[in-house]
């Protein structure tokens, strides 16, 4: 019997949330440089989080700037219920939610004059600013397969991202949007059934299949 | 009944290709996956588009530097004992225009008043 992704990540829980509660004392009695260690070590995970939403560096560093300013405002209300990591990472989830939707209402964006999430993808320097991975893929095909995915149903586009994740299995991914289990799972499915039914349409060569 | 059950099957597969499922689903699986060749097909599909996926949302690399982004944050906290900045006349066009007009509207008056037209 093997254990689930979500198990593994439950083994040493006890231990981990003492350790989160610690750090949270700390930081509430004053320690900035604990708090600064905080932003520096969930840094990286909060801007891929932020960047998976929103397709666009800079909105990404500004929404997880945001997050952890708001972070340390509400951390005398972290009940420990969900671990830190979860907890920041719902924050960081919700901003990049709501900077979603006020990008789409902006009036720059209805008028076609803002920056779009591909060009900011241009303006990361090309090939330097990518992982090997993503440069084996075809830009176009990165583009297009990044429109299907933010064609989808939000409710589906949400549990996808968050399960592009490596870090987030089924449980935490529940936390994080506040669904039962099930729902993630049947939601991820829906999803990449639609995905798979879209892609062959978009020309993806057998190439860029073959990752 | 069949697409229920369709259904089951498929989020079942699903979960597997995540390394969610445990115990009896997961045998379940792992043994349709050697007795079904449709259903290795299925996986490699779901694994594609996740690949596909995992490559289309990656952010650019190098991530932004962590330290630097911290001393940012640290920077636009409020500190404690710090006495609140005074409050600027953040004033609007809107409001300045608003005043003008009244100030304005009133010395106008004022002149008619004098003259004794009004």
């Amino acid at each position: 019997m093997t254990a689930s992704r979500s198990q593994l990540r439950v083994q040493g829980t006890d231990s981990a949330r003492y350790e989160d509660s610690l750090r949270v004392e700390g930081i509430l009695s004053g320690d900035d440089g604990a708090f600064r260690a905080l932003v520096v070590e969930y840094h990286a995970l909060a801007f891929s989080l932020a960047y998976r939403s929103l397709g666009d560096a800079q909105d990404a560093e500004e929404v997880v700037q945001d997050a952890f300013v708001k972070i340390h405002g509400a951390l005398e209300g972290f009940r420990g219920d969900a671990s830190l990591k979860t907890w920041i990472l719902r924050i960081v989830w919700r901003l990049s939610l709501n900077r979603r939707r006020d990008r789409a209402r902006s009036a720059w964006r209805r008028l076609g004059l803002h920056r779009s999430a591909d060009d900011a993808d241009a303006s990361l320097a090309g090939p330097a600013a990518e992982s090997p991975e993503a440069r084996l893929l075809s830009r176009e095909t990165r583009r297009a397969v990044r429109r299907v995915i933010d064609g989808l149903p939000s409710a589906l586009r949400e549990v996808l991202i968050l399960n592009s994740f490596e870090e987030l299995g089924y449980e935490e991914i529940a936390r994080v949007l506040d669904i039962p289990v099930g729902t993630v799972s049947s939601r991820i499915y829906a999803a990449r059934r639609k995905l798979a039914a879209r892609l062959p349409k978009l020309g993806t060569t057998s190439t860029d299949l073959e990752i | 009944m069949l697409d229920m059950w369709w259904h089951r099957r498929g989020r079942e597969l699903s979960a597997f290709a995540d390394a969610e499922l445990t115990g009896a689903a997961a045998d379940r699986v792992a043994e349709r996956l050697v007795f079904e060749s449709e259903a290795g097909q299925d996986l490699d599909r779901l694994r594609r588009v996740d690949r596909l996926v995992a490559v289309a949302l990656s952010p650019p690399s190098p991530a932004p530097d962590a330290d630097a982004a911290a001393d940012a944050v640290l920077a636009q906290l409020p500190r404690v004992g710090t006495p609140a900045p005074a409050r600027s006349r953040n004033w609007t066009p809107a409001v300045v225009a608003s005043v003008g007009l009244l100030v304005t509207a009133g010395v106008a008056l004022a002149g008619l008043k004098r003259r004794g037209w009004v």
